[in-house]
């Protein structure tokens, strides 16, 4: 179990320190601009090459989301980046020190890192999908397809399995710099793994190549099942690799 | 003698370089016990396995007759602990962090809010409570950091090197709240500044290359039967001549002359005293004034490391 009042302590320092205020901004302004983009994609194209013969089909509002998952694969790696400083910041600063001398077992101490990650990200993730989903409304419409809430929910799913490959290399990494670049190194390595939908579904970090299979029809929404426990499975074993690691540690 | 923490053949080993190596000693509960050695001499590296936040590679530690091991969280209601270099979170404010600090034990937020305003006061930052820690000197951070290992009543208070990187005011200061300590918490303090631990300390253990070269209680370490130096400022410079006469005698060490002043140093200090006011009397001697030098602790320490190497 977490502890409530080390969780508490986590949550306020999103809001006190520039990290949430970074996340915050990022998040809101594809949020806004992903349907805007799709929208207006024809006319930001004529305006920049008016001279070329480019013709792209009438946008529609699945073209809205598309775009907002293609520009929060983006952000993902700003905020599995922020994750990955959550450990390895305590250690080289040596705060950590002075919460693990007191009644915060190591176990408690990693779990309220990771579930503060997740609070943050799903809140991150509700206000994204307000924001976008109005402007997508406003814009077109609409903002409803079959496949949305199940596309919505992979990528919860993925900011899940990131919070805990966050919370992993922060463990690893002896530096905030090491554990940032570990983590974009596995970054790197799951997009690459995530080239084919059908490769991704056994990738915990697939979701974006899965919701544009899903947008384009390429997926039986039979097999997400297969997606869905290989996230989770993924997100299982760093948190308990990472936490036998950080057991271990000497700080 | 109750003993609060007690550490028995204690060895920490990195790359096959012992750290600490076969370390005993027993701090007397409601002692102040200065931890002293050298930079590298293992101090951090022991504080750090009494808290547990380090591994031993064998021996054990016992706080208040209970053993502690690696990661158990057995002891931290008892214990207050500073490390060497204190991190904060530079967001909080003081009183932010203290009452965070109290939360983590769980204290009633009545009795927290009352402790805090308690704590605040002793380290002198009731008026720079409502700052933000980034703002604060090393000297206040140092004093917040005392506060917080305070903050839970501990009987026993662990501070590393708790003055080393201060100016002599903000060192002033600290040594200060810590001698207020005296008799209400066993404080178990490292440093390796001499005259910090010949001000407050009741009880001394030395180490050197993670050995124990010297523990005892303060008193006697300075009554340790050693060489001694008496000093004798001369009226007349060739007079001195007559006192290099004494270095025949056994008892005497060595003498060392720099114009009217002469430095005896004797095994027997009271022979020596004899001797020399024997000659002074027969050779008619003027003396300007004589004294017998202190032992002070960077002598013994000296002493004890350079026999101990």
């Amino acid at each position: 179990m977490p502890n409530l009042n080390f969780l508490k302590k986590e949550l306020k320092e999103f809001t006190k320190t520039p990290k949430g205020l970074i996340l915050l901004s990022l998040f809101i302004f594809f949020a806004i601009a992903s349907p805007i983009l799709a929208k207006y994609m024809n006319e930001i194209l004529l305006a920049i090459a008016s001279d070329l013969p480019i013709v792209l089909p009438e946008p529609q509002l699945k073209d809205a989301w598309l775009q907002f998952f293609k520009n929060m694969s983006t952000i993902f790696i700003v905020y599995l980046i922020i994750m990955t400083g959550v450990i390895s910041q305590e250690k080289n600063k040596g705060s950590i020190i002075l919460v693990l001398t007191k009644k915060v077992t190591r176990f408690n101490f990693m779990i309220s890192k990771f579930v503060a990650g997740i609070i943050v990200f799903t809140v991150l993730h509700m206000v994204s999908i307000l924001i976008s989903g109005w402007y997508t409304n406003y814009l077109f419409g609409a903002f409803f397809y079959e496949g949305l809430p199940i596309s919505l929910f992979i990528f919860w799913l993925m900011g899940i399995f990131f919070t805990a490959l966050g919370v992993f290399m922060s463990v690893i990494g002896k530096t905030p710099t090491s554990s940032a670049l570990l983590g974009f190194f596995g970054f790197a390595i799951l997009q690459i793994l995530s080239i084919s939908s059908r490769i991704a579904l056994f990738n915990p970090a697939g979701a974006p190549s899965i919701v544009n299979g899903i947008l384009a029809g390429s997926i039986d929404l039979g097999d997400l099942w297969i997606q869905v426990t290989s996230t989770l499975l993924g997100t299982i074993i760093l948190f308990i690799l990472g936490y036998f690691i950080f057991r271990r540690q000497e700080i | 003698m109750e003993i609060a923490v007690k550490i028995s053949g204690l060895v920490k080993d990195y790359n096959g370089l012992h750290a600490v190596d076969h370390l005993d000693l027993s701090v007397p509960k409601g002692s102040i016990y200065g931890f002293l050695g050298p930079n590298g001499a293992g101090k951090t590296t022991t504080l750090k396995m009494i808290v547990g936040m380090t591994e031993p590679t064998s021996g054990e530690i016992e706080i208040m007759g209970k053993k502690v091991t690696f990661g158990s969280s057995y002891g931290r209601d008892i214990i207050g602990y500073l490390p060497d270099v204190p991190g904060f979170y530079d967001w909080m404010t003081a009183k932010e962090f203290l009452i965070f600090s109290g939360e983590l034990f769980s204290i009633p937020k009545k009795t927290l809010n009352d402790r805090v305003k308690e704590l605040l006061s002793l380290v002198d930052l009731t008026k720079h409570k409502n700052k933000k820690i980034g703002t604060y000197s090393r000297g206040m951070k140092q004093r917040l950091g005392i506060a917080q290992a305070l903050v839970n009543n501990p009987q026993i208070v662990l501070l590393d090197e708790p003055v080393s990187a201060l100016d002599p005011i903000g060192r002033k200061e600290v040594m200060d709240i810590i001698f207020s300590l005296a008799g209400k918490v066993t404080v178990f303090f490292s440093t390796h500044i001499l005259s910090d631990v010949e001000r407050i300390c009741d009880r001394v253990v030395i180490i050197n290359e993670g050995k124990k070269v010297l523990e005892d209680s303060m008193d006697n370490i300075r009554q340790v039967p050693d060489i001694r130096e008496l000093e004798i400022e001369l009226e007349n410079e060739k007079d001195s001549e007559y006192i290099l006469a004494l270095q025949k005698d056994p008892s005497i060490e060595s003498i060392f002359v720099d114009h009217a002043k002469v430095i005896i140093k004797t095994r027997d200090l009271d022979h020596a005293r004899n001797e020399l006011n024997e000659v002074i009397y027969t050779k008619q001697i003027l003396v300007k004034k004589m004294f017998v030098k202190e032992i002070s602790l960077e002598d013994i320490f000296m002493k004890a490391v350079n026999h101990h190497a």
